[in-house]
């Protein structure tokens, strides 16, 4: 019904052409910007360029709004970062920061006007049992599960189960790897944490080439797209600012990934940055990793099925072709996941029993009331 | 131009096509939909609306979901920009759907005002604000109080204040009644200004009432705060006004708030000073509108 061209990704590349737009323009630019949940990510970009004047004046309260939303989220955050490191200082762990609260506390670009649900920590395996401890002592909670839901987690997954804190409401995610325990690309803790970097406040965030590698992996093998676009922005703005720090970053970024196993990551990230922001990558990068493939053809079908889902459209739920990308993306993620004798009793579980159950739950439940 | 100006058959079309673009009270949607009731709809509440050449706020899909749901059970899907924010109603709530999604496109996304859950109507140039959780009858007495009493409706839902506390931002959308008060208020109202009740709903019976063209018309005059009164409807209870401190109206008000927590400081300010302007009351009444009327009027 509505089209939809990229307006969005115009602003993101020259922000300055919006001093020539006419209204058509800023009708896409507001509606891919709410359908991306990057409104006060454009905020940010329209007063750092200094040409939130040119908004259409009826429209602007969207994008200042939106900003409210983001200052107050922000001040949650980092009084939230003060009680886990309070909780946890007795144990005399210091955690890891990852993700949004990680760009927030190191001043990133890709912090501004970024909105996320859950504060997320990385510890080593060594200090996990203490770390959900000290948190259990100060008040943070785990959210009940059911057997299965509590095995997936403690033994297949990367993390425990969310913990909520009961004073604040916000949910930390304790991390003790960063890929899936079962998965087919195992990551070793330690190689991870020997990187760590510690700013002048003592606060640890994982090294730049880790960060770009842990948002890229997050985006490219969960199998959600929800916040994709907003994801790979964010990537994009870490390589912008990190390469004007470090002209060698990018190649730097592929010696990291070689290292770790991340060659189809990194390809298919910043393959995705040069298409969606003409993003300039030298080829010989690319070229050393398309070595470690079994097929370059299949590696480039995944990168279309990426593109396809990737990219802002605020009819895709209503769009075939976007809804196979997003199901055999869905499938991959899986296949990559979990080795087949854990996935196939998982997936039985989550389409039969689990629906089931909460069936039945739901039932007791109203009964009760 | 109005959007009674354009057959019915016209506004099904836009619809269908390019989506139908309105005033909604102090913002401006763009509905696309294919769905009957919500074309109807539309036409009944919206008739006197605006109809829109600009860029609007809200850009509102409302469509049947598909697969089998096609055909066991219908249902209807809320997209706001292509974001689907709720789960999916029984199909014959679409027109209920769409008036709730637009207080949510409101409530969730202005933070330019500070915004309460409350009735808010107005006479001789002064705003009476009416919170109320639901069930307290603040629907039925704020129709009464428009319908009967010569009142201005500003909105039967949303109350927008302005952040310096000065003022109140009219927001005249359709009234929303529920349960019994729908053969309250059509005891008094015109049946055309109806749409046609929705049983089974979360809220129960639904029925949604257009407001009358003064308000309509009169969408951008802001209007000074003098009263806040908090009703309960009791059956059996005898009538009566209490007076109630500022400091308890207060802390009732940012509860009764979407985004107090979101403004912070500002936030607060904003009810302290709008707080420094208004008399506030406690209403016990048993549903004699009458009187509710004579009692909101000697206030003023």
């Amino acid at each position: 019904m509505k089209n939809s061209p990229l307006s969005l990704i115009t602003f993101i590349c020259q922000p300055q052409s919006v001093i020539n737009w006419l209204p058509y323009q800023w009708d896409e630019l507001l509606q891919q910007a709410y359908n991306t949940g990057l409104l006060a990510r454009t905020f940010a970009i329209l007063k750092e360029h200094n040409i939130f004047e040119f908004v259409p004046e009826h429209l602007k309260w969207h994008f200042s709004s939106a900003n409210t939303v983001f200052l107050a989220h922000k001040q949650d955050v980092l009084l939230e970062v003060e009680h886990i490191e309070r909780a946890l200082k007795p144990a005399g762990i210091t955690p890891v920061f990852l993700k949004g609260t990680a760009y927030l506390l190191e001043g990133a670009k890709c912090s501004q006007g970024r909105l996320f649900a859950d504060i997320d920590i990385f510890v080593a395996k060594s200090d996990l049992a203490s770390t959900e401890e000290m948190l259990r002592w100060s008040g943070w909670v785990g959210k009940k599960m059911n057997e299965h839901d509590e095995k997936y987690y403690r033994d297949w997954m990367h993390e425990i189960p969310p913990m909520t804190n009961t004073r604040s409401g916000m949910t930390i995610d304790v991390h003790h790897n960063l890929v899936p325990l079962v998965s087919r690309m195992s990551l070793n803790s330690d190689e991870i944490l020997a990187d760590v970097v510690v700013n002048e406040q003592g606060i640890k965030t994982l090294s730049s080439e880790d960060k770009v590698l842990h948002s890229a992996s997050h985006l490219l093998l969960d199998g959600e797209f929800n916040h994709g676009f907003r994801d790979l922005h964010d990537i994009y703005l870490l390589i912008v600012e990190y390469t004007a720090e470090d002209p060698s970053f990018l190649s730097k970024l592929q010696k990291r990934a070689v290292f770790l196993g991340f060659e189809k990551i990194f390809y298919h990230c910043l393959k995705l940055q040069q298409y969606f922001f003409s993003l300039s990558v030298e080829e010989h990068l690319f070229v050393e990793c398309e070595k470690k493939f079994k097929s370059k053809r299949l590696t480039n079908s995944v990168l279309k099925l990426m593109i396809k889902v990737l990219t802002p459209n605020i009819n895709k739920h209503r769009d075939l072709s976007v809804n196979t990308a997003l199901f055999l993306l869905f499938v991959r993620s899986h296949w990559l996941k979990m080795p087949i004798h854990i996935l196939i009793p998982h997936l039985l579980y989550k389409s039969f029993i689990a629906p089931i159950k909460q069936r039945n739950l739901d039932k007791l439940n109203i009964e009760e009331t | 131009m109005i959007v009674q100006d354009l057959s019915s058959a016209e506004i099904s079309q836009s619809l269908k096509t390019t989506g139908l673009s309105f005033r909604a009270g102090s913002f401006t949607v763009n509905v696309c939909s294919d769905i009957a009731t919500v074309a109807a709809g539309i036409s009944t509440l919206y008739g006197e609306s605006e109809i829109i050449t600009k860029v609007c706020d809200f850009n509102i899909s409302l469509e049947k979901s598909l697969g089998l749901r096609k055909y066991i059970k219908p249902q209807v899907q809320f997209y706001l920009n292509g974001i689907e924010p709720f789960t999916p109603l029984p199909f014959s709530q679409a027109l209920p759907l769409l008036e709730w999604g637009l207080n949510w496109c409101v409530t969730n996304h202005c933070h330019e005002y500070l915004i309460i859950h409350a009735a808010v109507v107005e006479k001789n140039g002064f705003a009476l604000i009416m919170p109320g959780q639901p069930g307290s009858g603040k629907s039925t007495l704020c129709a009464a109080l428009v319908e009967v009493g010569g009142w201005r409706l500003l909105s039967d839902e949303l109350t927008i204040v302005h952040l310096d506390g000065e003022k109140i931002q009219p927001n005249p959308r359709p009234t929303s009644l529920k349960n019994q008060s729908i053969d309250v208020v059509k005891s008094f109202t015109s049946a055309d200004r109806f749409t046609p009740t929705v049983h089974d709903t979360l809220k129960g019976s639904v029925a949604h009432l257009k407001p009358l063209s003064i308000s309509i018309s009169q969408f951008n005059t802001p209007v000074t705060p003098a009263l806040i009164v908090y009703p309960k409807y009791e059956q059996g209870v005898e009538s009566c006004l209490t007076e109630l401190s500022k400091g308890d109206s207060f802390i009732r008000m940012a509860d009764h708030s979407f985004n107090y927590s979101i403004l912070g400081v500002v936030g607060f300010n904003a009810l302290a000073k709008l707080h420094d302007k208004v008399n506030c009351y406690e209403f016990h009444y048993d549903g004699n509108i009458e009187q509710a009327i004579a009692t909101m009027d000697s206030l003023l």
